[in-house]
């Protein structure tokens, strides 16, 4: 009879440290989280300390002359006149294109 | 879950942190080394070579003009006018010194060489008005935005071989005082150049050929004696370390530490700018650190004495890696450099030292000759103080330059790099400096009949 089999068989709790084990409080996030805080900081402080680095190293450089002006300047070297203005284009042109071009290495000897 | 976020971040940043960390104590390890070498009054940047000061007043401003004028022509004939379809065919500079090494061999200007020679000198009649223009004036450097690098330089040295050119072939029709200015105008232009570019020569197939071929007069070859002596440089090889060291600073300083500017890709520096910079950095400073280290020992070799230098500077060069092992990196670029001066660089000094030096002397000799009707004084001593204020010394062993006369020649030599004194066995005068393959170093000039 179901009754029969039922006494075979009785109920039990769950055990004693069941709960203490599931309702264990959560450990704490707070030091991992200063932990991460503090190598930001480190982080942050130390690249701001390089980039601090070397600037006494003078690579100020002076403007760069407008080509139309390079361009007057070359032909008032070249003794001035329509030829000299025409070649004076032509080598600021071919000092742009030069400018432009990625360095590059001549004879081994590399590009300053 | 928030504490699992945090661990994560923990574990992210702790290598970067370290990184962070390495990365400033070698930066400071390689600018405290920066900042102790311009303590000692070192450049460490362009600047501080003054590459970009110019020039002091106006009658050095208009050389620097006539000269950039002049380089910006030869460059424009040589290599613009050369690419024109239809353009002028200019020889190449392999060509014009194939003709000048015929000249060293033969001691004469072949019938072949002459329309070669003659075709350069014309093609280049405006430049070297330009150059001549210019000798007569006061020179130091170019402008700021001027002709200070190895493109021009290159133009400017095709332009100092047509001047050759000129010599040679004002000597060969017998105008002597023609070819001595010549000479004196491209000496001058040498002033120019960019003294580093190991292919530059000191004109002593010019030389030789005027004093073998015309006569000018006593005064101008006196002024052509006097811009042998400008061109020496006894301490070219110190000066060229200090260069290229404050040029590897500056070069490490703005590829890995300074601001983006490259004013002709303003997007590309704002994208730059905001991007850190490689992992690698910390490595590179490390390398540059080592890097001053070979630098100053290379330094203080080059600050000794001739003919001391040469030895430690081969010492050291011989315990930099061979170029050909492939390293990379700041220190593997400073080794290479470091190998070119101590092996070559230095010995390419003293033989140019030797050359000016030589000239000098053999100017003197031919003005003394003059004075005595022809014979030419049996040691250099008797030139002193009429004809050269003092001996000139032998950088290769410390001692004086020697001097062998015969009846049809005579030679200013140096015992070489090998220190061995063969008695003067120069050959001809070599066209390109890169290397001694004779057993001395000098000048041997043959004797015209007064």
């Amino acid at each position: 009879l179901p009754e029969d089999l039922l006494r075979k068989y009785r109920p039990v709790g769950p055990p004693a440290d069941l709960r203490a084990r599931v309702l264990v409080p959560e450990r704490a996030a707070w030091p991992w989280a200063v932990a991460a805080a503090a190598l930001f900081a480190i982080i942050a402080g130390f690249h701001g300390a390089t980039r601090t680095l070397g600037h006494a190293i003078d690579v100020a450089r002076p403007p760069t002359i407008e080509p139309a002006t390079r361009v007057a300047h070359i032909t008032d070297e070249l003794g001035g006149g329509e030829l000299a203005r025409r070649e004076a284009t032509l080598i600021v042109l071919e000092e742009e294109i030069e400018r432009r071009l990625p360095p590059v290495t001549a004879a081994g000897v590399p590009r300053q | 879950m928030r504490r699992r976020l945090s661990i994560l971040l923990v574990v992210i940043l702790l290598p970067i942190a370290a990184h962070a960390v390495w990365d400033y104590l070698e930066s400071r390890r390689f600018f405290n080394e920066v900042d102790a070498l311009r303590q000692q009054g070192e450049p460490v940047s362009r600047n501080a070579l003054g590459r970009w000061q110019g020039p002091a007043d106006a009658e050095e401003m208009q050389a620097a003009r006539l000269y950039s004028a002049a380089g910006e022509l030869a460059y424009y004939d040589w290599s613009v006018a050369n690419r024109a379809a239809g353009g002028i065919k200019q020889q190449p500079l392999s060509r014009v010194r194939a003709n000048f090494e015929g000249v060293a061999k033969s001691r004469a200007v072949s019938g072949d060489a002459v329309p070669s020679l003659q075709a350069l000198v014309d093609h280049h009649a405006d430049a070297l008005a330009m150059a001549d223009r210019a000798s007569v004036l006061r020179f130091s450097r170019f402008t700021p935005h001027g002709f200070d690098d190895y493109p021009r330089t290159y133009s400017l040295e095709h332009l100092a071989e047509a001047a050759g050119a000129r010599t040679v072939l004002l000597a060969s029709r017998g105008d002597g005082d023609g070819a001595a200015r010549s000479l004196w105008s491209t000496l001058k232009l040498r002033r120019a150049h960019v003294r580093r570019v190991p292919w530059v020569t000191e004109h002593l197939i010019d030389l030789q050929y005027l004093l073998e071929h015309s006569r000018p007069s006593s005064g101008l070859l006196h002024q052509v004696q006097d811009a042998f002596l400008e061109r020496e440089q006894p301490n070219a090889t110190i000066a060229d370390i200090r260069e290229m060291r404050a040029i590897g600073i500056e070069d490490v300083f703005t590829e890995w530490y300074g601001p983006r500017t490259d004013p002709l890709t303003p997007a590309a520096n704002a994208r730059w700018a905001w991007q850190p910079r490689s992992p690698l950095r910390p490595w590179i400073a490390r390398q540059a650190t080592q890097s001053l280290v070979v630098w100053k020992q290379a330094a203080d070799a080059a600050r000794q004495p001739w003919p001391a230098k040469i030895g430690a500077l081969r010492e050291i060069a011989s315990r930099q890696p061979d170029p050909s092992e492939r390293r990379v990196g700041v220190l593997a670029f400073s080794q290479y450099l470091v190998r070119g001066i101590g092996e070559e660089g230095v010995v390419r000094d003293a033989v140019r030292l030797v050359h000016v030096r030589a000239a000098q002397a053999a100017i003197a000799i031919e003005r003394c000759r003059r004075d005595r009707g022809g014979a030419a004084p049996p040691t250099l001593q008797e030139l002193v103080p009429a004809y050269l204020s003092s001996v000139p010394s032998d950088p290769f062993t410390g001692a004086l330059l020697k001097l062998v006369v015969s009846t049809d020649r005579y030679v200013v030599y140096s015992a070489g790099p090998d220190q061995k004194d063969d008695g003067g066995k120069v050959g001809p005068v070599p066209t390109q400096i890169w290397k001694v393959t004779t057993p001395d170093v000098g000048l041997e000039i043959r004797l015209q009949q007064q």
